[in-house]
């Protein structure tokens, strides 16, 4: 009951926000609108209310829907208004502006490709370069997932002029650093967007994909002066070998099919700019081949002050990740914390000085330090948290465009995009999940015309959710596709060498399932053509065990699988596993830790090269002495309990002195002045005062290996 | 004529004095136990607990090179504020004991010679004179650069 309750609450507010948002001008709200009016009574919530109530609020829908109608229609007659030149109807439109994509310029393009001069004017400077690498990066990303937006709505101007500024933008920029290449294309991008924002040209899928194709155009450009690495010479000698022409040529082409005429008209319109200011600095600059920003300074269009301020901007551009944004909110209720917690120390020194005070009172006030003190943590730790939308963004886009690219059709869904992580873990998650989701839409979907075949829907789904489970955030890929092939990929396996055939029989669902994120498994084509499953899931896995998280694979044949990627709330809290050596405090992951033996001294055996193994229950476990891994200095002392952690699919033995159990740790820095502990993640604190250092599992297994090695010399 | 005027924290390692800037010092704390690191130079005595925070200690006698001396009550640790690649971050010294704070021109100081200080010279920014005895001016950024202690670490595994 309570959770229908929430529900039709999550209604209500939704068609609030809408009706909030159409009056203040939004006309896209109106369908919104409409399908949150029909989602609110047909609830069975609606049922529930009073009659004097649903009575008030259907009345309130039908006037609503007469509205609406007229404004639909207001609406629709300003759209058609601003697409004056069009004759025909839309389909011959569409046909038009389908201009097949043009195959990468594989070849290499003649020298004469740029006339002499061409690159003579960029300017070298390494930093103003970078600054415009990450401009254009970071440009591009917000295009391209508002692309995606633009399929799904493509009337919305704000979406439109989002992507025309994107490439406005980065005309300008590389304008001012003399990337003719980059300005040029740039340019051709914007002139198509100038017309499909002023309605000349409807946006349609054909089109996404050419400007989807001028974006990749671009990061290309940007890519070749960041691996060039700033070096004026190469970054010239690859730009001469891409052909940014025959891009150029397809916008060319629309914009000539759709807007010659009223090219000039348009660009006024825009009023972004004073075009009279720009003609005049072209002009200059073709007579005199100097650069625009040198040029608009000097015409004082811009002062050199605004020059160097967009400059700074983009500096700060360029170091966001090291800034967290903080909500207002949040903000102000730790002011208010600190006002309680000065106050509270006032109180505190009030009763020192006065020792007759009551212990009581004491203990009061020491009651409220305690629960401020809770609030600040709570409150510090959520400012290092950012919503997962972010993420989920950027796989839209990744989804669209291998969905584009396999020819498949593919309803998105995205829930619980306001789910927040730790900043950190936000970095570390986003390659594990583009593998996947790239594996959903590639090798977990069929084709439609499989789909259809086999009695499903053309269009298949793919279901993307976060959510808080406990201490730790589930996030999961789930598609409607093929699902995994267990047969298959036992084959495979035993095919590779990975597993034996005996062993392949006595594999259980999850076994087989973690065959596929076994190194070496596969390679990209032969899973393709057996299971359709398997590429990078290994990388994946490590990624995330990194972060000590989980993998999850659940599937069923024919219905589809899912992916289901489990990680702690925060990187700076980990479940650790307490052990001793020397009466030093070494922390584990507990995630990875199997069992813990106390060995019989008869079960362990010493190779030549003096690696112990431990003999128990038939399997030969290599041991690690961590005492020599952490630089010890050698004793007879017998290591006597051995802990053993599963890594990689590799079991490892660690023998330490002795066991404190499993614990919460926060993590701390270790600072800069203890960066040769390449061993430790960090270090903690316990309750006592008392340090111990949290191993980084990953970096403690090289250094056994390279140990063995310098040992075995 | 006169230079700038800077105080500096002057301290003892084994009978010599030295000084470093005040702004650079965070703290100065009587010595407290330590959690010792294994896999690290000798002179990196391990880390203590500075009120939740983390903070490594490095012993000037083992810098330097000289004759190491066990903690009694008059070791002090000298806490300092270091910049490093990404940020500013902090250490602390291990010294003999703590004399006072003094007033140094900036002409006051004298550039070393370069013969006679071995492995220092790399660390001193010049020589003092205060009062009766003669003070040396650690270059507190340069004695513990991280290049150098990965270098040194990297040594002293091999």
């Amino acid at each position: 009951m309570s959770r229908q309750k929430v529900s039709f609450q999550s209604l209500y507010d939704g068609l609030f926000a809408a009706v909030q948002a159409w009056q203040t001008g939004d006309l896209i709200q109106l369908s919104n609108i409409e399908q949150a009016f029909t989602g609110f009574i047909a609830h069975p919530g609606f049922a529930t209310l009073g009659k004097a109530d649903q009575k008030a609020w259907l009345g309130l829908q039908s006037s609503l829907w007469d509205l609406l109608d007229s404004e639909k229609e207001a609406d629709w007659l300003k759209r058609a208004a601003k697409r004056p030149t069009l004759q025909g109807s839309e389909d011959t439109e569409e046909e038009e502006v389908s201009v097949t994509v043009p195959e990468a310029a594989e070849e290499v393009a003649p020298s004469g490709l740029y006339p002499s001069g061409y690159f003579d004017h960029i300017i070298k400077d390494p930093k103003m370069l970078g600054q415009l690498c990450d401009e254009v990066k970071e440009h591009m990303d917000i295009a391209q997932f508002t692309l995606v937006d633009l399929e799904y709505d493509s009337t919305n101007p704000e979406t439109l002029n989002k992507i025309f500024r994107a490439f406005h933008t980065i005309k300008s920029s590389a304008a001012f650093l003399g990337l003719k290449n980059l300005e040029e294309s740039a340019h051709a991008v914007e002139d198509v967007m100038v017309l499909v924002r002023d309605g000349i040209i409807p946006i349609n899928k054909d089109l996404i994909n050419v400007i989807f194709y001028g974006i990749g155009l671009l990061k290309d450009l940007v890519g070749v002066i960041e691996t060039s690495d700033f070096q004026l010479e190469a970054m010239i000698e690859s730009f001469r070998q891409i052909d940014i022409y025959q891009t150029i040529a397809v916008f060319k082409k629309i914009h000539a099919d759709h807007g010659s005429r009223k090219i000039g008209q348009i660009l006024e319109e825009s009023g972004q700019l004073d075009k009279s200011m720009v003609t005049q600095i072209l002009e200059d600059q073709g007579a005199t081949n100097r650069k625009f920003g040198e040029i608009a300074v000097e015409k004082n269009f811009i002062s050199e002050d605004a020059l160097k301020a967009s400059l700074r901007k983009q500096v700060v551009a360029g170091k966001r990740s090291s800034f967290v944004k903080v909500s207002n909110e949040r903000l102000n209720s730790l002011i208010d914390i600190v006002g309680e917690l000065v106050v509270n120390q006032s109180m505190l020194r009030q009763y020192l000085q006065n020792p007759e005070n009551a212990r009581e009172t004491g203990e009061r006030t020491f009651a409220q330090l305690e629960s401020i003190t809770t609030n600040i943590k709570n409150l510090v730790l959520s400012m290092g948290m950012v919503p997962i939308a972010e993420i989920f963004n950027k796989l839209r886009v990744v989804i669209r465009n291998t969905a584009a690219e396999t020819g498949k059709t593919v309803n998105v869904e995205f829930q619980g995009d306001d789910t927040e992580l730790d900043r950190n873990v936000i970095e570390n998650i986003y390659d594990p999940l583009v593998h996947i989701v790239r594996n959903a839409v590639d090798h977990g979907l069929e084709s439609p015309h499989e789909r259809k075949a086999s009695g499903k829907a053309g269009m298949g789904n793919i279901l993307v959710a976060a959510e808080h489970k406990g201490n730790s955030i589930e996030i999961s890929v789930s598609d409607n596709g093929r699902g995994i092939d267990q047969q298959a990929v036992l084959a495979k396996a035993v095919q590779n060498g990975l597993i034996t055939e005996a062993q392949a029989a006595t594999m259980t669902e999850k076994d087989i399932y973690g065959l596929l994120m076994l190194p070496g498994f596969s390679t990209k084509e032969t899973v393709t053509e057996v299971s359709g499953r398997g590429v990078g899931m290994d990388v994946v896995k490590q990624n995330v065990e990194q972060i000590h998280g989980k993998v999850e694979i659940h599937s069923q044949k024919g219905a589809g699988s899912k992916f289901v990627i489990r990680i702690p709330l925060t990187l700076a809290i980990i479940d650790g596993f307490v052990t001793v050596i020397d009466d030093i405090k070494y922390i584990f992951p507990f995630n990875l830790i199997e069992e813990i033996i106390v060995p019989d001294p008869n079960s362990i055996t010493k190779l030549e090269n003096g690696q112990s193994l431990l003999l128990e229950r038939g399997i030969y476990t290599p041991i690690i002495v961590a005492a020599d891994i952490f630089g010890h200095p050698p004793t007879t002392k017998d290591r006597r309990l051995v802990i053993v952690i599963s890594y990689e699919q590799n079991r490892y033995g660690i023998a330490v002195d002795a066991i404190l159990g499993k614990q919460e740790i926060v993590i701390k820095n270790l600072n800069e002045a203890l960066e040769s502990l390449k061993t430790f993640s960090g270090g903690t604190i316990f309750g006592d005062g008392t340090i111990g250092f949290v191993v980084d599992i990953e970096k403690f297994i090289l250094a056994a290996r390279e140990e063995l090695k310098a040992g075995a010399l | 004529m006169a230079g700038i005027i800077n105080k500096y924290l002057v301290f003892s390692i084994a009978d010599e004095k030295y000084g470093i800037p005040i702004t650079k010092v965070r703290e100065v704390i009587r010595h407290e136990l330590i959690s010792p690191v294994h896999n690290a130079s000798t002179y990196l005595k391990g880390v203590i607990n500075l009120r939740g925070k983390i903070i490594p200690i490095i012993d000037m006698r083992l810098k330097f090179g000289m004759e190491e001396l066990s903690y009694n009550d008059r070791t002090i640790f000298i806490i300092v504020d270091v910049e490093g690649e990404k940020e500013i971050f902090n250490f602390g010294i291990a010294v003999d004991s703590v004399h006072d704070v003094a007033n140094i021109s900036d002409d006051e100081i004298e550039r070393l010679p370069d013969v006679g200080f071995r492995t220092k010279s790399a660390y001193l920014q010049g020589i003092a004179k205060v009062g009766a005895s003669m003070v040396m001016v650690l270059n507190i950024d340069r004695i513990l650069n991280t290049t150098e202690i990965v270098d040194i670490a990297g040594i002293g595994k091999s």
